[in-house]
């Protein structure tokens, strides 16, 4: 027995029924047996039509009668359907119907085979900035989102909307509709998931295939090793040694980034925003001070500053402030400058350079935006909500607890940071590793003469590399045996401040006007700042 | 029902959990057999076994979610930590060669003696009454902290091994003058440059400051009427007596090479500094 369960999740007055009255007629034709379980009764019905078919059977849930898996073994056992489609309300989370199917009878008889959502474009806002997290919980589940009465909106706002559910949810399919009785249409073309088998064995396919590739490729590589030199001169020894340099890097980086993503942790856990918030004074040059101060003692590296800064701005800091805070805490966070020290030992004046410098530049830009204000919001509504995205903040139930259970929250969402960070970081260090090994060192020499050009592409190679700013002195240390140490310094002050993984994540939060906007200054200024210092002083 | 329920299980907490105790495993593998040596700098070991401890609780923590089912999983970020960690464990480590740097060239004075002077600004404070050439096994550990001050008892012989090589070889680019005449023992392999003259090579060891990534080969320049027959990368225990030359634009000191005799590479083929 093989029941494919389909859930279609939305709001009332999104048209989950609608939707499957139109997924129900079109399975009427074939030879399914179909049971539908509503957890929710709304303004539509289903159609007598549909009900009154042979293969379809229907069950109604709802507040004082829940959906528990003993009642859906029993319909399955008596019933024996081919699908079940649950209709589940909006308020309530995907974790119930998990909880259901992870029953012991059920988890053998059933599997997930679609989540679809609806969404109701225009009061796609308001939910999404009150009712939080199941909400998003379910469009970051499904596999298809719905979004109807589309031609109700502003072209910019319809954008805005699918913009935040791709910021959710990356993989999911997008489905525009402008009233809910066009699904029919969309139901009839095999758009919609109900119709077309998306199976659940996509990941084991993937992952097999991954592994057969890893396995040939590891068994070509034993012959051609076991072949020896003789017969085929294969030089495996530069991808060694590349290797070996990827690693290192890997391996002083990775103790430095877990410590940044524990204390980030414990700030997200144990603070809450309004302490940061009050800790910005009103007055405009106070709040300079302030910005450059609580980078010291809130110390969050480049990876999670700018949803943090974001945060300030929609809590009603001044822009310059939050600009001068997001730039400047990844370089004056102790944990940068602890390791900048370490990357550089015996030369504490590097770290105390690129603190001075960072600050200049920071302060720099955002005397920029204070004195060149924009004008309007530069920020993107309603995304603070889920700016965490590890999947354990985004439940309120952690902020509630206590002890223990709090610890184990800092554990998890450090986990979840690693990972969401560390990716860059390998990148980074991959790139990093290649280009020391692969690349011919009289090309990087042309680079390194001169003292525009080595700035120009320590500055660009940071903001290529993306590495977090906990982390980045390694790989800026690995540069000086090419670059001199002023443009190795412009890696290392540009390279927190911004860079293509924060670039990504900026577009997501601010304007675009404003985000180029801020790039240009932000190059702009370092570059000066850089090549006075590294001319002048050095 | 042979299927495998895959949607069942929290396939993203399994991914996370593989990884991370697979890191700490190659992390622990490392420390334990003294290979991490080959990758970084000894004072970055006991961050790296923080590292292990968090992995392994993060592990720990996460064991909880993998029976919580979530169905959506993108495989993709995951291979990026995969990729590595599959690398670390199939690639051994290699020791750097000549090779690999060679184009960049050492830059025996200058790149030397800044990296040196640092140290040597840092070490000052640490000023010692009691101070002795590091000449036997016993005083070297003292030796590399003391060394920088001035003045050195001039010895009768430098001997440069693995402890003292970096403490001598800043003495001596420092001061060459001083040191002429000297004899003088060293171990390193054979490194050659283009701007090197016939009779000339370098005897270095690859500096390693913080990881592999930043390793650099130094040493001092031999002078020695056999150089073509000498192979590179090839381990020498050279005698012979110090004098100075003119380098890159800059008075460094040289061996007149009296006596060279092959050796074993060392079990560990770097020195590192401070």
């Amino acid at each position: 027995m093989n029941v494919k369960v389909d859930v279609v999740a939305g709001f009332l007055g999104s048209g989950k029924t609608t939707l499957i009255n139109s997924i129900l007629k079109r399975r009427s034709l074939s030879q399914e047996r179909v049971v539908v379980v509503q957890c929710e009764q709304g303004e539509e019905a289903l159609e007598e039509r549909v009900l009154v078919s042979q293969s379809i059977f229907c069950f109604q849930y709802g507040k004082e009668k829940p959906l528990t898996a003993r009642s859906l073994a029993d319909i399955i056992k008596k019933y024996q359907p081919d699908r079940v489609i649950v209709e589940l309300n909006g308020m309530s989370g995907m974790d119930e119907v998990y909880e259901v199917l992870e029953d012991k009878f059920l988890r053998k008889s059933c599997r997930l085979n679609s989540v679809t959502c609806l969404l109701d474009c225009s009061t796609f806002d308001i939910y999404v900035n009150n009712l939080g997290t199941n909400f998003i919980h379910q469009i970051s589940e499904c596999d298809m989102a719905i979004l109807n009465r589309s031609g109700n909106i502003s072209g910019e706002k319809f954008d805005n909307i699918k913009r935040t559910i791709k910021a959710i949810n990356k993989s999911c399919e997008l489905l525009t509709v402008d009233t809910p009785e066009d699904y029919e249409s969309a139901v009839e073309d095999g758009i919609l998931p109900g119709i077309r088998e998306k199976g659940t064995y996509k990941i084991i396919d993937k992952f097999l295939t991954v592994t057969f590739v890893a396995v040939f490729g590891y068994l070509i590589f034993s012959i051609y090793r076991a072949l020896g030199s003789n017969t085929l001169e294969l030089d495996f020894s530069g991808l060694q040694m590349m290797n070996t340099v990827f690693a290192s890097i890997l391996i002083q980086a990775f103790p430095f980034i877990l410590i940044g993503v524990f204390v980030s942790s414990i700030l997200q856990i144990f603070l809450k925003e309004e302490s940061i918030v009050r800790f910005f004074p009103k007055n405009k040059m106070v709040s300079f001070a302030a910005a450059v101060l609580s980078g010291v003692i809130f110390p969050v590296c480049d990876c999670a500053i700018i949803p943090v800064a974001a945060r300030l701005v929609k809590k009603g800091v001044p822009l310059p402030a939050a600009v001068t805070f997001m730039l400047s805490a990844p370089i004056v966070n102790p944990i940068v400058i602890a390791s900048t020290v370490y990357a550089f030992p015996g030369d504490p004046s590097v770290a105390f350079y690129r603190v001075c410098l960072g600050l200049a530049v920071a302060l720099s830009v955002g005397l920029f935006v204070l004195l060149y204000p924009e004008r309007g919001s530069v920020i993107l509504y309603g995304l603070d909500k889920f700016s965490c995205k590890c999947g354990y903040c985004n439940t309120e139930e952690y902020a509630n607890r206590r002890g223990l259970r709090r610890v184990e929250a800092v554990f998890k969402h450090a986990g979840a940071e690693f990972f969401d960070v560390g990716k860059f970081l390998i990148a980074g260090a991959f790139i990093s590793a290649m280009v020391q090994v692969m690349l011919p060192k009289e090309w990087m020499g042309e680079f390194s003469k001169g003292s525009v050009l080595p700035l120009v592409t320590m500055m660009i190679a940071a903001f290529v590399l993306s590495v977090c700013s906990t982390s980045d002195a390694f790989i800026a240390r690995s540069f000086t045996t090419q670059f001199s140490m002023g443009s190795v310094m412009g890696f290392m002050v540009l390279g927190p401040m911004i860079d293509i993984k924060n670039l990504l994540m900026l577009f997501g939060i601010y304007k675009k006007r404003f985000v180029i906007k801020l790039v240009f200054i932000i190059f702009g200024f370092s570059f000066a700042i850089l090549y006075f210092f590294s001319n002048l002083l050095l | 029902m042979q299927q495998i329920k895959l949607w069942a299980l929290n396939m993203d907490a399994v991914l996370r959990m593989v990884i991370l105790v697979g890191f700490a495993l190659f992390f622990f593998d490392i420390v334990f057999t003294e290979k991490a040596q080959l990758y970084v700098h000894p004072r970055i070991i006991p961050y790296v076994k923080f590292s292990i401890a968090a992995f392994i609780m993060i592990a720990l923590f996460l064991m909880g979610d993998v029976f919580k089912t979530r169905r959506k999983t993108n495989l993709l970020p995951y291979l990026i930590f995969i990729i590595p960690l599959i690398a670390a464990f199939f690639i051994p480590a290699r020791p750097m060669e000549s090779k690999d740097i060679s184009a960049v060239g050492i830059n025996i004075s200058q790149k030397l003696s800044s990296n040196l002077t640092a140290m040597d600004e840092e070490m000052r404070p640490l000023e010692d009454e009691s101070m002795m050439a590091p000449e036997t096994e016993d005083t070297v550990e003292e030796a590399v902290d003391d060394a920088k001050q001035t003045p050195i008892p001039k010895p009768e012989k430098i001997a440069m091994d693995e402890k003292t090589f970096l403490t001598w070889l800043e003495e001596l680019y420092s001061k060459p003058e001083e040191y002429m005449g000297t004899k003088i023992e060293i171990k390193g392999f054979v490194f050659r440059q283009k701007d090197l003259g016939k009779d000339q090579f370098i005897t270095a060891r690859f500096m390693m400051s913080c990881c592999t990534a930043d390793a650099q080969a130094v040493g001092l320049l031999c002078k020695y009427e056999g150089t073509s027959k000498l192979k590179s990368d090839t381990w020498l225990k050279v005698t012979g007596r110090l004098g100075k030359t003119m380098y890159g634009g800059q008075q460094v000191p040289f061996i007149n090479v009296e006596k060279i005799e092959k050796t074993d590479k060392p079990q560990n083929e770097y020195v590192y500094p401070y």
